[in-house]
């Protein structure tokens, strides 16, 4: 049987815990590990115990931050008035990316899924809430995903702002830019065609 | 389409076996257990991602093996010979699945995989006609709604779609009710899910609606045919919803919305959902006349066995027919020991349509010799201990 020195075999079965990393892929890695200078490989040990030490949730919108509140909660360039309610801080950097949105952010942390317990106590509901009720919000836009839950979950929304005398939205779906008619399946087309808009 | 290759690898008995198959009629002769209904079996997966005999499809992996594998190659339907080996060359199209014990099943095309179910299913239909086909008259309305769901879902796959859509979302409000039943859950909650079970729910009706309207042109014609115009066959839909096959969409909508709202204390007590498409049912009646009256009864507990087995075939070659109008090719009809089922002038019916229609056939039998109907010519394959000769 294949024997690794005692060091080795633990860096391979650490990276091996991260994603997609497989036994082969492991190994390559910590054998590049090793090559490396030292002087690399204390800023790798640095960087990763930082993300740790240093970052955290911004306590307003969710952002992943170095100080909270984030630098869009502080940003006063920023639209005020406008919430743009997503899943996962990952969904953020997306739309943040797109550079067309320039209103406030809130990360919910989740979605409503019965099957896996998650219900609305255990998601950032109640904080957006305070949020409406205490910032001076007009519009909200709902982007959690077009899955079951994230639909379930815009849809619980929606439900519980009806009365809050604020605009809601929701993100659309169906045609990629760039796509083509051809080659988009029939329940995407279908659905833009539903969502069409006069022009 | 046209099945030209099966290839089965741990498959139920069968190791690795290639099979060349022809046009028309293509005859599996065997002994009990040896593993002619598996390669049945195997076209129908292709088809449907589905064994028609198990809900597990780890039981379809050989004893001792932690996988399968199946592929299918297709030509188009061209006849000739030769017209079809050009058009192999060049047009074939091949389908893939493979599962692994515990895994996940894998679905190609053209060698690519497919993300989707839905991309993959529907590439080529098959018409099944088994003895236990006979459960879509004598069985549970579960038997009847697989039976339609499967039958629409190779024809639109935005059918499928919704359908996988509403059962996730069924199963999420389910969990939902016994939460607010047991952990106090706020009721309010129901609201999102039932939005979502209702624009689902209602596309599946309508297109429900639709199939079995077109079904029952085509299975009463059929049944006429069989029993020479004796007797009268009535096929109709019945949405749990009452007389939703006939309401407009916005109607259907608040319909179908009061009636999740006025069963919800019922449905939390009981932790499941009452009313919606999951229960839908369709009814066979049978109108007979004797001596100047008009019996009408249902076919599901008054019927003989042989009017039942009738109306069962019916269903079938109605099916047929349908997939025919809608995708505008004869699908591949598989019969599994039909001939213990039918009797000669059925078997005769039958065989004399498949003619016509020059479907590509596949059928089982344990004798060759008892064989009645003429069947012209026809491709013998003989099956022992998984292996094809």
């Amino acid at each position: 049987m294949l024997y690794y020195p005692e060091p080795l075999a633990r860096v391979i079965s650490e990276l091996q815990k991260l994603p997609t990393i497989g036994p082969k892929t492991a190994q390559r890695l910590a054998f590049f590990l090793l090559r490396m200078p030292e002087s690399e490989t204390t800023k790798l040990v640095q960087a990763i115990s930082d993300v740790k030490t240093l970052l955290s949730y911004c306590d307003i919108c969710g952002n992943i931050t170095d100080r909270s509140p984030c630098y869009i909660c502080t940003d006063p360039e920023r639209d005020l008035q406008t919430i743009c309610v997503i899943e996962d801080p990952d969904d953020l950097l997306a739309i943040e990316r797109t550079k067309e949105y320039n209103g406030l952010y809130h990360a919910l942390m989740g979605v409503l899924s019965p099957l896996d317990g998650v219900g609305p106590n255990d998601l950032r509901i109640d904080p957006l809430f305070e949020r409406i009720r205490n910032e001076n919000i007009k519009e909200v836009i709902l982007a959690t995903n077009y899955t079951t839950e994230g639909q379930a979950t815009a849809l619980y929304l929606t439900k519980r702002l009806e009365n809050a005398g604020i605009v809601i939205t929701r993100i659309a779906y169906g045609i990629p830019v760039g796509g083509d008619l051809e080659y988009i399946d029939e329940v995407t087309l279908a659905k833009a065609l539903e969502g069409r808009r006069r022009v | 389409m046209r099945l030209n290759q099966l290839v089965l690898r741990n498959f139920r008995n069968y190791v690795d076996c290639e099979i060349d198959f022809k046009d028309g009629v293509n005859l599996i002769v065997g002994e009990n257990a040896q593993g002619k209904t598996t390669l049945l079996e195997a076209i129908y997966f292709l088809s449907t991602a589905k064994s028609h005999r198990t809900y597990l499809d780890d039981e379809l992996i050989r004893y001792n093996e932690s996988w399968f594998y199946l592929k299918g190659a297709f030509v188009p339907a061209i006849s000739g010979e030769e017209a079809r080996r050009e058009a192999a060359a060049v047009n074939l199209m091949t389908v893939e699945v493979s599962n692994e014990l515990n895994g996940k099943k894998r679905f190609k095309l053209n060698g690519t995989l497919q993300k989707k179910l839905s991309q993959w299913i529907g590439q080529f239909n098959v018409v099944f006609f088994s003895p236990e086909s006979l459960a879509l008259v004598k069985g549970a309305p579960a038997d009847r709604r697989r039976f339609v769901d499967r039958l629409i879902s190779q024809i639109s796959a935005a059918y499928l779609h919704h359908l996988q859509n509403y059962q996730f979302a069924l199963k999420q409000r389910n969990e939902l009710l016994k939460q607010i039943r047991s952990k106090g859950a706020s009721v309010e909650l129901l609201d999102a899910w039932d939005d979502l079970l209702v624009a689902d729910g209602i596309a599946l009706i309508q297109a429900r609606a639709k199939v079995l309207a077109q079904l029952k042109v085509h299975t009463q014609a059929k049944h006429a045919d069989l029993t020479g115009d004796s007797e009268k066959l009535d096929l109709t839909y019945q949405p749990l919803l009452d007389g939703a096959d006939r309401a407009m969409a916005s109607d259907m909508d608040d319909q179908f919305r009061r009636a999740l709202q006025s069963s919800r204390h019922f449905d939390i007590r009981r932790g499941t959902t009452s009313v919606g498409p999951h229960r839908d049912d369709f009814k066979l009646v049978l109108e007979a006349r004797s001596a100047g009256t008009v019996y009408r009864q249902e076919a599901r507990s008054f019927g003989s066995q042989g009017q039942q087995r009738t109306i069962a075939l019916a269903l079938k070659l109605g099916e047929l027919e349908l997939l025919r109008e809608e995708t505008e090719e004869t699908p591949v009809v598989l019969l599994d020991d039909v001939f213990s089922e039918l009797d000669e002038a059925r078997s005769a019916f039958l065989f004399e349509l498949l003619r016509r229609l020059n479907a590509q056939t596949f059928i089982t039998s344990t004798r060759q010799e008892v064989w009645t109907p003429d069947l012209g010519d026809c491709c013998v394959f003989t099956v022992q201990d998984g292996k094809v000769r």
